[in-house]
C-alpha cells in the first residue's frame, strides 16, 4: 500500500508559510482511499513518468506505482507531497487487489 | 552537462543578462545572501518528495520567500513525454516566462512570478543550477465560485496561450481574496505544435474559462464549480489586440528570443499571428 500526503503552503502578506495538510489519501491495488481532507486535491488523471513502465503513466495504468511516483509532477513549491510505502500483511494484501495493473499483465503477457 | 545543441549558449545569455536586470523583484533575488535553501519545510523522506527548495532571503530590510528548483529535480522522462529535451531549456522556461511578463507589463508583470537563473556557489554540475521563483502570495487554489477574479483569470489565459502553457492547472497558482492571483511553474511551456499538454481535467482551465466552461469533473469531487465566474470572451480585448501587435512587430519578442530555442520562438511568433489572425485566444493545448 502506498499512502501519500499532499502538503499545501500559503505565502502570508508578511511573507512567512503557513503548511496545512490538504489531504491524505492511500492507494492499495487499484483501490483509492481519501482518509483525511479535502479530495479535490487530489489530481487522479495527473500524468506522472514511471521508471518501471519507462513511460507516463496515471492512476488508471497501475494506481500504486502512480501514487509512488506523484511527487515528480509537483515541482511548484506550493503543493508538496510525501509518499511513504506502508508493508501489510499479505494476506489483507491478496484479498483487496480489485485489479491486476498494467505492469503485471504486460510481463505475464511477455512470459507466455 | 548539457542536454541538445545550443543549451549552453542560451543559458550564458541569460547568465550574462542577470547582471544588468532592473527589476526590483530581480535584484532581490540576485543581491539578497544566499539563503539557506533545503526542502520544503519539515518534509524528510527522500527520495519520494517535491525536488523543490525554499528559503527566506533577507536584502535590505526586505525578508521574502524563494523557491529554487535545481535541475537534478526533474526526471528526463517526464521532461521528454512533455517534449522538452533539455533540463536547461526546462530551468530556462521558467525565467523566460517571466521576462516576456515584465516586458509585456500590467497586468501580465503582476500575474507571473519572477524568476532568476542560480548557479549555487561552487556548484561543478549544471544540475545543481536552475531557477529562483519570487513566493507568489496566497494558496495554491483558485478560491470557488472565483467571483472576483473574472479580469485575473482572462489574463492569466491570454498568458498561458502565448507561452504555451503545458501544465496550467488549478493548483499551479497562488490565490487571495481579496482577488489576487499568480501564476508559476512554468517550466512546461514555450511548447511547439504537437507537444503533450497535461491531461490532468483542470488542465488550461484559464483559457478553457474563456471558452466558457465553468464546472470541471473531478474524479473524486462532484464537480468544480466556477460559475460565479463572469462571462469572459475568447475574443482578445484592446489591450491584448496592442500587445499581439508589440510582439509581432518585434522579432526578438521583447527579448526573449535571446533565451528560447529557435523552434520554440518561431512557436511562440506563430501562435502571435494566429491570435493576430483569429482575433481571439488560442484553446489550451493549441500550440
Amino acid at each position: 500500500m502506498v499512502k501519500v500526503n499532499i502538503i499545501t503552503n500559503e505565502i502570508r502578506p508578511d511573507g512567512e508559510f503557513v503548511d496545512s495538510l490538504a489531504a491524505t489519501f492511500q492507494v492499495r491495488g487499484q483501490e483509492l482511499t481519501v482518509t483525511d481532507g479535502n479530495a479535490r486535491f487530489l489530481q487522479v488523471g495527473i500524468p506522472v513518468y514511471s521508471e518501471r513502465y519507462g513511460r507516463l503513466i496515471d492512476f488508471d495504468t497501475d494506481g500504486e506505482e502512480w501514487a509512488r511516483n506523484l511527487p515528480s509532477a509537483y515541482r511548484n513549491g506550493a503543493v508538496t507531497m510525501r509518499v511513504d510505502e506502508v508493508t501489510e500483511p499479505a494476506e489483507q494484501v491478496s484479498t483487496r487487489h480489485a485489479r491486476t495493473p498494467a505492469l503485471a499483465v504486460q510481463q505475464a503477457r511477455q512470459r507466455h | 552537462m548539457y542536454f541538445v545543441a545550443g543549451d549552453r549558449e542560451r543559458l550564458e545569455r541569460l547568465r550574462t543578462a542577470q547582471a544588468s536586470l532592473r527589476h526590483p523583484d530581480e535584484r532581490f533575488m540576485l543581491d539578497a545572501p544566499t539563503p539557506a535553501y533545503a526542502p520544503h519545510r519539515s518534509i524528510t523522506a527522500d527520495p519520494n518528495v517535491n525536488a523543490v527548495l525554499s528559503a527566506m532571503a533577507e536584502h535590505e530590510g526586505r525578508r521574502w520567500p524563494l523557491f529554487f528548483k535545481p535541475l537534478h529535480g526533474v526526471r528526463q522522462g517526464t521532461a521528454h513525454a512533455y517534449g522538452q529535451d533539455s533540463l536547461v531549456d526546462l530551468g530556462i522556461h521558467e525565467v523566460a516566462a517571466w521576462w516576456l511578463a515584465r516586458e509585456l507589463g500590467p497586468p501580465w508583470s503582476e500575474l507571473v512570478a519572477p524568476a532568476v537563473w542560480f548557479d549555487p556557489p561552487g556548484a561543478a554540475d549544471i544540475r545543481s543550477s536552475g531557477p529562483v521563483s519570487l513566493g507568489m502570495g496566497g494558496s495554491a487554489l483558485l478560491p470557488e465560485p472565483g467571483a472576483g477574479f473574472d479580469q485575473l483569470i482572462s489574463s492569466a489565459a491570454f498568458f498561458d496561450a502565448l507561452i504555451g502553457s503545458q501544465d496550467r492547472h488549478d493548483q499551479n497558482l497562488r490565490a487571495e481574496p481579496p482577488a489576487r492571483l499568480g501564476l508559476i511553474d512554468h517550466g512546461y511551456a514555450f511548447a511547439q505544435p504537437g507537444d503533450l499538454h497535461n491531461s490532468y481535467e483542470t488542465a488550461g482551465f484559464f483559457l478553457r474559462m474563456r471558452f466558457g466552461e465553468r464546472r470541471f469533473h473531478l474524479p473524486h469531487e462532484p464537480v468544480l464549480d466556477y460559475s460565479g465566474v463572469g462571462q469572459l470572451s475568447p475574443a482578445l480585448d484592446e489591450h491584448e489586440q496592442a500587445t499581439i501587435a508589440r510582439l509581432s512587430a518585434d522579432r526578438d519578442l521583447l527579448g526573449v528570443a535571446q533565451i528560447l530555442s529557435d523552434d520554440r520562438a518561431d512557436a511562440l511568433r506563430k501562435r502571435v499571428a494566429r491570435m493576430d489572425q483569429s482575433g481571439e485566444v488560442l484553446r489550451a493545448g493549441d500550440f
